[in-house]
């Protein structure tokens, strides 16, 4: 675009016309795409790391096994009947690190087996209690009710009171609490 | 250029030209554009004049990598520092971003420099441009300011103990020094509020005012026109010219493609180091300011006793007057630097001045026994940089304090605060009552309501409560007495939660009234 030609007869027959303006257009072209591809390098080189960094909190799901004291095994060889058991619970919120008191049950399931329950009522997250007199859960929010063993008695509740993963280390009951989705019939994990 | 006249040649057209005659009628952005790409540059493009647009760009990569620091980082003593070791060592691009953005600030003060030199050599400040060089000395302070208020955002050793040194020198300043300190550090010394402010300077009001002063800067740029090169009148230009598009603007996009590969290969290969946080009590620490603030920084060692106002505060103020005033003392629209020998001078003395204290300052720290000093920390910041991230844990130490402090006090507590979290209550209210989303804090409540009033709306919640979810609390009455003894022990409530009290109307609703 340093010089404009200009072309004394102002029409199309000129060839001279005709060259000089392809010659335009071509370098045009080549500018703009020079451009374009410069702004393309550059827009790649700072966007993808901000991509990746924006969505880190939502892509970093695989999160690692988090085991949780309970207590001494032997404190619940002999149970016979759900207790409640209040758990110190670290969880991680970004960066920090969040120490909350979980209650969590401790019964036997149908089998006998010792099993660790969560008390998240499985219809709409509220916190269930243990009703001695009564021998079930009972979910002071809408009446959904558990048996000793987690199963569903009655109430709006689809599915029974979800059981945790445990293990027994060196003589200690441990949890991975963890939250499940509220509100269908099968158990199904929230990440 | 002649866009237009092809497209009412082709009404049809390809839909991205349809479109962009949609938007031209509404806006007029192909006028617009036009006098953008089209301005005349006297004697055609140059790499010379590239540092301009340069330092726009420049401003604009501060801007999108700061903005995304802001996403992970927090302005507080307790977490300024675990929010930035968490961007580095934990978050996917942390290290890089932070890195360019680091790195950013030096590439803004080398250009900012060359810009200056060329401005200045070239004489193209000359020519009614005196508010056009103006705005500039007034950015390239600014530019300054965001150097010093974000070295201190890390709270880092050396983010501390270089501000404090900073902030100090303010205090230098006849008559009102203490007060500026204290305007700087919001008190009498370096804390929470320091950051507090450092962060809303660097964050707020220096990018508001930067863009002002850039809009203005662009504006007086485009109004006095390109000066052109050395020979050309500054007035009114003879040569030859040529369009800003496409030469002029592939010179500053590939100008500004070496910088963000430079900076990138920096940032990649040397990511910036974190050093261990700030600790105040720490009397060995060996404070260093960022690499353009070293010729100040040596310069300072050599002012003692009632010197010290003429070292610190006279003659870089002079110097700071001399920059601001060059059109008003460069005044002759003679541009060849042969031809303006006093100006070139002073300008050759101050900035080989500078970079000989600079230098200079680099020489004392590689003595013993400073050497070791700095070599330690520089050892310390790696080994912390290295070092696996640690979460931010204050809330442990809290509510284990709270929890043993409960059971010590009271059985009648403990069993209200064991009834608290059986009962699902604080599924809602909280731990320890401080309340959540899902419901108030309950913190205080007994003091807003008598005993049995409040006995009466937990076995009985009035409509308001009931619509926010709260169940009806079946409880004996010695649970319900525990219950309350354990709502009276509580502490303070969280900041931001509602409280409970403000759901219940002043008086007694009808059906709690009827429940006991």
């Amino acid at each position: 675009m340093t010089q404009e030609y200009n072309c004394p007869l102002e029409n199309k027959e000129c060839a001279v016309c005709l060259a000089q303006h392809s010659a335009q257009i071509t370098r045009r072209s080549f500018f703009a795409s020079m451009l374009g591809a410069c702004a393309g390098l550059i827009a790649t080189v700072v966007g993808t790391p901000m991509l990746r960094y924006v969505l880190y909190p939502v892509l970093a799901g695989a999160k690692t096994e988090k085991w949780t004291e309970v207590g001494d095994v032997t404190e619940f060889e002999k149970l016979d009947t759900p207790v409640t058991k209040t758990i110190s619970l670290v969880q991680r919120d970004g960066w920090r690190e969040v120490v909350s008191d979980q209650p969590v049950f401790i019964s036997r399931s149908s089998n006998g087996m010792l099993q660790v329950l969560s008390p998240i009522c499985p219809h709409l997250g509220c916190s269930v209690a243990w009703h001695e007199n009564q021998n079930k859960f009972v979910c002071p929010c809408h009446g959904g009710q558990f048996a000793a063993d987690g199963k569903r008695l009655s109430g709006p509740p689809p599915r029974g009171l979800d059981p945790l993963d445990v293990q027994i280390k060196d003589g200690k009951l441990e949890v991975q609490f963890q939250y499940f989705r509220s509100n269908v019939p099968d158990r199904q994990l929230l990440s | 250029m002649d866009n237009s006249q092809k497209n009412s040649a082709h009404p049809g057209g390809r839909l991205a030209t349809r479109v962009l005659d949609w938007m031209d009628v509404r806006t007029g952005v192909r006028g617009l554009t036009r006098k953008v790409l089209d301005e005349p540059i006297p004697g055609g493009a140059r790499w010379a004049y590239v540092f301009g647009s340069g330092l726009l760009f420049i401003f604009l990569l501060q801007v999108v990598t700061g903005v995304s620091l802001a996403l992970y980082y927090t302005p507080t003593v307790e977490t300024a520092h675990t929010s930035l070791a968490y961007i580095t060592k934990q978050v996917a691009g942390g290290a890089f971003l932070r890195s360019l953005h680091s790195y950013g600030s030096s590439a803004m003060i080398i250009v900012l420099a060359l810009h200056f030199l060329q401005t200045f050599v070239y004489g193209s400040f000359k020519g009614r441009r005196e508010l056009l060089w103006l705005s500039g000395a007034v950015l390239s302070l600014l530019v300054l300011g965001m150097g010093f208020t974000g070295y201190l955002l890390p709270w880092d050793q050396k983010a501390y103990f270089a501000t404090a040194v900073g902030t100090n020198i303010a205090g230098q300043v006849p008559l009102v020094g203490n007060f500026l300190t204290r305007i700087l550090r919001g008190g009498e010394t370096l804390g929470t509020l320091t950051l507090s402010r450092f962060y809303v300077a660097h964050v707020f009001l220096i990018p508001a005012a930067m863009i002002a002063f850039i809009a203005a800067h662009v504006f007086l740029f485009r109004k006095a026109g390109p000066a052109g090169p050395i020979h050309e009148d500054p007035v009114a230009p003879k040569l030859h010219p040529e369009r800003f598009y496409p030469r002029q603007v592939l010179f500053d996009m590939l100008f500004a493609l070496l910088i963000v590969a430079g900076l990138a290969a920096l940032a990649y290969l040397r990511p910036v180091t974190l050093g261990p946080i700030a600790n105040p009590s720490d009397s060995h620490f060996l404070p260093r300011p960022e690499w353009y603030y070293l010729p100040m920084f040596q310069w300072l060692k050599y002012w003692e006793g009632p010197g010290v106002v003429l070292g610190v505060i006279v003659i870089p103020g002079l110097i700071a007057a001399g920059f601001f005033l060059m059109p008003f003392l460069d005044r002759r629209l003679e541009r060849k630097i042969w031809r303006r020998p006093i100006p070139a001078l002073a300008v050759a003395i101050v900035v080989s001045g500078m970079v000989s204290l600079g230098i200079k300052s680099q020489m004392d720290d590689q003595r013993p026994p400073v050497a070791q000093q700095i070599a330690q920390q520089q050892e310390e910041e790696k080994a912390y940089s290295a070092a696996p991230f640690e979460p931010y844990t204050a809330g442990k130490g809290a509510v284990a304090a709270k929890t043993t402090a409960i059971s010590a006090v009271d059985p009648l507590v403990r069993k209200g605060k064991d009834l608290f979290t059986d009962r699902g209550c604080s599924a809602c209210h909280g731990d320890n009552g401080s309340g959540s989303a899902l419901a108030p804090t309950l913190v205080g409540i007994t003091t807003k309501l008598p005993k049995d009033r409040l006995a009466a709306l937990l076995h009985n919640p009035n409509a308001k409560m009931k619509a926010g979810g709260m169940p009806e609390v079946d409880a004996t009455p010695d649970e319900m007495e525990a219950l309350i003894a354990y709502l009276g022990s509580l502490g303070k409530p969280a900041p931001d939660a509602r409280s409970a009290a403000t759901a219940i109307p002043p008086r007694i609703h009808p059906d709690a009234g009827g429940a006991e």
